[in-house]
């Protein structure tokens, strides 16, 4: 069972990694709009571009 | 209505047709959503239809208006600085609630604006709120995003810079929010040791395990849980006993004595207990927080425009240029289009037309003006344009007076006592009286040790959970339930008020009345063909109350005879309107005129009444029908008024208008005649609703707002004017009193359920007192009890509250 001094804290670890994404998630307003998010995954993935950025950019060129 | 049954529902907007229009093959309910069908088309954007379809609707679409709106006050530089932030590549930012927004497919083609309107960077929206962040690269303006928003049936306003409290709210809903999932985290880990240790561990690994819940349960008790402490130590120095002050008793004593006993190697430590019970209370908060913020957000945004652009008079141009109403002067003369409210008090200049004051002063019949008449802000324009000298603006105009004497008496209306408050206050003293006679009974009888320690484990365990837990979730699940029927609440306590509500006061003009002309008599004196088409062409022309009233009707009742003539066509010539009198033309050569009955043709009893009431329809000067026109009950007023009455609710009626007008509403309602009051002012109101005690007061216009902050409950109905959802502790969204019964009978349920939860808890409390004080509380015990005491209380209001949920 002396594994388990070793292993708990590892897992602690671990669960410490995942509550400082959470804060960070949070700070970066990820939690802010809990409705949309919802709404948005039922549209098709082909509209979804990660970067606002690029998606207009190509749009100039198409312009 | 025996026609809905064949009626056609918008491709647009999805609402039964009365008058469709077409295009190809599909239908629509009016011009305006065929515009936007149309567009759509044009810009390839016609997935908006596919994507509708398979959506549900969050709430109700309603049709299309094409309002002819100017935006360019949107470019000007000082309303960009106020409006717009800018981001780190420079580029601004603005935000706008829109009007109309209601299911994916919408986010969906707002979300696409890039690709249709150049010069546009990003869009997003918030689909709950209805707000939609646009941001603009080199070249784009915002008065080109506005208007083709406005095109597609999306009426924008803008919303100014968040203030500095909406950012302090965001700030502190995401510390909450992080506070709830550190404690969550805490939570969750130190179950996993708690387990081992009840399950049996022993020797080094226990004391491991045991050091190791106390190091884990550390940042939930120092930080998740500061609320409670800064709320309590708040509270007691204000000299009262809060709901948080016995949570945070059971915490510090818990965790104290937990860490002595862990010190001194004995196995009663609490660490689990108490982070598992933060982590639950502060969810518990935090989900009627957001309960209730969803819905006031959405319906503050709403209304924080009273008016968008106003056309004002350039002296060097001049020309009318649209500004925003925030920068109008005294002096200016500005220009007010048909059915727009008037943003200042003012001196008619040019033009005439009738306003509505119904909002203002609660009377119903619309006012006729001319030059050098008088007009105030937050009326209605009704006819055509008319021309106004500023002569005040502000808080100096008279809606602004009214606004000022509400927010004094607003700011002075004490909060009552909630049933959480009384009883926390109840619990604390009576668990710290038996902890100290616990103490004294077993030092006298035992020692030091056994006393210290029995008075220690009764006080951690008589916990408050149902007040601090219960008691929101099912304030939360009422309150989430009353938003999706469209019914907002503002405060904490006005569920329990509303449950304890005993008389209701009413105003009439649009609160038990539309509040607008309805036919309410068509007397056909000779049988013409096609008479009803007929005047629904002549009457859709004109702006009048009078001819909306004779349109809605025609096209609710005679449905099927405009569907076989809207084949036919009819040619109206020499079309002209007479303000206080009626419409005429020549329509197919018969000249047809719907104006004011003429004197002869009244009866003696008519001949009395308002000239407006009474109209007739002439063909070739030839009297063929006579129409009555009145301010008609709401349909579901009278079975409303019925159950409120069975709810044990005494109903009145206080109203600005005429006694003729009111007698008949409180007749027609069976409301007992000592409870009706007619022309009664502003204050007055406020007055007869103070004698009664516990009153709701229920309202639109700026005339009830002084009466709806003072009373017990102030509800504003669906239309009411910014100042009276101000004053109110609830809004509703939905038209007409039915909604009004529903929230009293969603109060008296939720409360229900909040007393049955606080009786579990007092069972739960006496047994384990009873335990504690004959020192039965192993830590084993005290780790089942107190879970399971929480478990019960939220499946009591999960249970309690699956109707609400769900119907």
């Amino acid at each position: 069972m002396s594994v388990l001094f070793f292993s708990v804290p590892i897992a602690l670890l671990l669960a410490f990694i995942f509550v400082v994404a959470f804060i960070w998630s949070t700070k970066k307003g990820q939690f802010d709009d809990l409705d949309t998010p919802a709404h948005k995954m039922l549209l098709e993935d082909e509209e979804y571009k990660p970067d606002g950025n690029n998606d207009n950019q190509s749009l100039d060129i198409n312009n | 209505m025996n026609t809905k049954n064949q009626l056609l529902s918008c491709e647009h907007c999805g609402l039964e047709c009365l008058a469709p229009v077409y295009e190809d093959d599909h239908v629509f309910c009016c011009i305006g959503c065929r515009g936007v069908y149309r567009l759509l088309n044009d810009q390839g954007l016609s997935k908006y239809y596919e994507l509708k379809q398979e959506s549900v609707p969050i709430r109700d679409a309603s049709p299309v208006e094409v309002l002819d709106t100017q935006f360019s006050y949107l470019d000007t530089i000082e309303f960009l600085q106020e409006y717009t932030i800018t981001n780190s590549f420079g580029q601004p930012t603005m935000e706008f609630y829109l009007e109309g927004v209601h299911c994916v497919a919408c986010l969906w083609l707002i979300e696409k604006l890039p690709q249709y309107i150049s010069g546009v960077q990003s869009a997003t929206l918030n689909l709950g709120r209805s707000i939609a962040t646009i941001t603009l690269k080199d070249g784009g303006s915002f008065s080109a995003v506005a208007s083709t928003l406005n095109q597609i049936g999306y009426r924008p306003h803008p919303l100014q810079n968040e203030s500095d409290a909406d950012k302090m709210e965001k700030k502190e809903n995401r510390s909450m929010l992080i506070k709830i999932g550190i404690s969550g985290a805490c939570a969750g880990n130190i179950m996993l040791l708690a387990v081992s240790l009840y399950s049996g561990v022993e020797g080094e690994l226990a004391k491991y395990f045991q050091w190791l819940t106390f190091a884990i349960s550390l940042p939930a008790i120092l930080y998740s849980a500061t609320p409670f402490y800064k709320s309590a130590w708040g509270a007691l120095k204000a000299k009262v006993i809060s709901i948080d002050l016995p949570i945070v008793i059971a915490i510090v004593i818990g965790s104290l004595s937990g860490l002595y006993n862990l010190s001194i190697g004995k196995d009663d430590i609490y660490f689990d207990s108490l982070t598992i019970l933060i982590f639950l209370l502060l969810a518990a908060r935090y989900l009627l927080k957001v309960a209730q913020q969803k819905g006031l957000r959405a319906s503050e945004a709403s209304h924080f425009f009273t008016s968008g652009a106003t056309l004002k008079y350039n002296e060097e141009s001049k020309e009318f240029e649209p500004i925003h109403a925030k920068y109008l002067d005294i002096g200016d003369i500005i220009k007010v289009m048909p059915s727009e409210v008037l943003p200042v008090d003012g001196l008619i200049t040019a033009g005439e037309s009738t306003i509505n004051n119904s909002l203002l002063t609660g009377e119903s019949d619309p006012v006729k003006v001319t030059k050098h008449s008088n007009v105030y802000s937050g009326t209605v324009n009704l006819n055509s344009p008319i021309e106004i000298e500023v002569t005040n603006i502000g808080a100096t105009t008279r809606l602004g007076k009214i606004l000022k004497s509400v927010e004094n008496s607003f700011m002075g209306k004490a909060p009552i006592a909630t049933l959480t408050d009384k009883i926390s206050e109840y619990f604390v003293l009576t668990v710290l009286a038996i902890a100290v006679l616990t103490f004294i009974y077993f030092l006298v009888t035992q020692d030091f040790a056994v006393a210290f320690n029995r008075a220690l484990t009764l006080v951690i365990i008589t916990c408050p959970c149902a007040l601090g837990l219960a008691t929101p979730l099912a304030l939360a699940a009422a309150t989430s339930k009353l938003n999706r029927k469209g019914t907002i609440i503002k405060g904490d306590d006005v569920i329990e008020k509303l449950s304890k509500a005993e008389n209701i006061f009413l105003d009439k003009t649009g609160t038990i009345t539309y509040g607008t002309f309805q036919v309410s008599e068509w007397e056909d004196i000779t049988s013409v063909d096609h008479l009803k088409p007929l005047i629904n062409s002549l009457e859709k022309r004109s702006r009048h109350p009078v001819a909306k009233a004779l349109v809605q009707y025609i096209e609710e009742n005679f449905y099927s005879e405009l569907k076989i003539f809207s084949e036919k066509k009819i040619e109206i010539e020499n079309f002209s309107e007479t303000l206080g009198s009626g419409v005429s033309a020549t329509i197919n050569q018969q000249y047809i005129e719907v104006v004011a009955l003429k004197h002869c043709d009244r009866t003696a009893q008519q001949a009395i009444q308002k000239k407006l009431n009474q109209i007739g329809i002439y063909i070739n000067q030839q009297l063929v029908a006579k129409i009555s026109l009145s301010d008609k009950v709401r349909r579901d007023a009278p079975d409303a008024i019925k159950s409120l009455k069975q709810l044990g609710i005494i109903p009145g009626i206080i109203s600005g208008d005429i006694p003729e007008v009111v007698e008949t509403v409180r007749c027609e309602l069976n409301i007992t005649s000592d409870l009706a009051w007619a022309k009664i002012s502003p204050e007055k109101k406020n007055e007869i609703v103070s004698r009664y005690d516990n009153a709701i007061m229920v309202g639109d216009g700026a005339n009830d707002a002084l009466a709806l902050s003072q009373s017990f409950v102030g509800i504003a109905v669906a239309g009411s004017v910014e100042v009276s959802l101000r004053a109110a502790d609830v809004y509703l969204t939905s038209p007409g009193v039915t909604p009004i019964v529903n929230l009293i009978e969603i109060s008296k349920e939720s409360m229900k359920v909040i007393y049955r939860n606080l009786t579990f808890s007092l069972i739960y409390n006496v047994l384990g007192t009873v335990l504690a004080i004959m020192g039965l509380v192993t830590p084993l015990l005290a780790a089942v009890l107190m879970p399971i005491s929480s478990i019960t209380v939220i499946a009591s209001t999960l249970i309690g509250t699956n109707r609400l949920r769900k119907s």
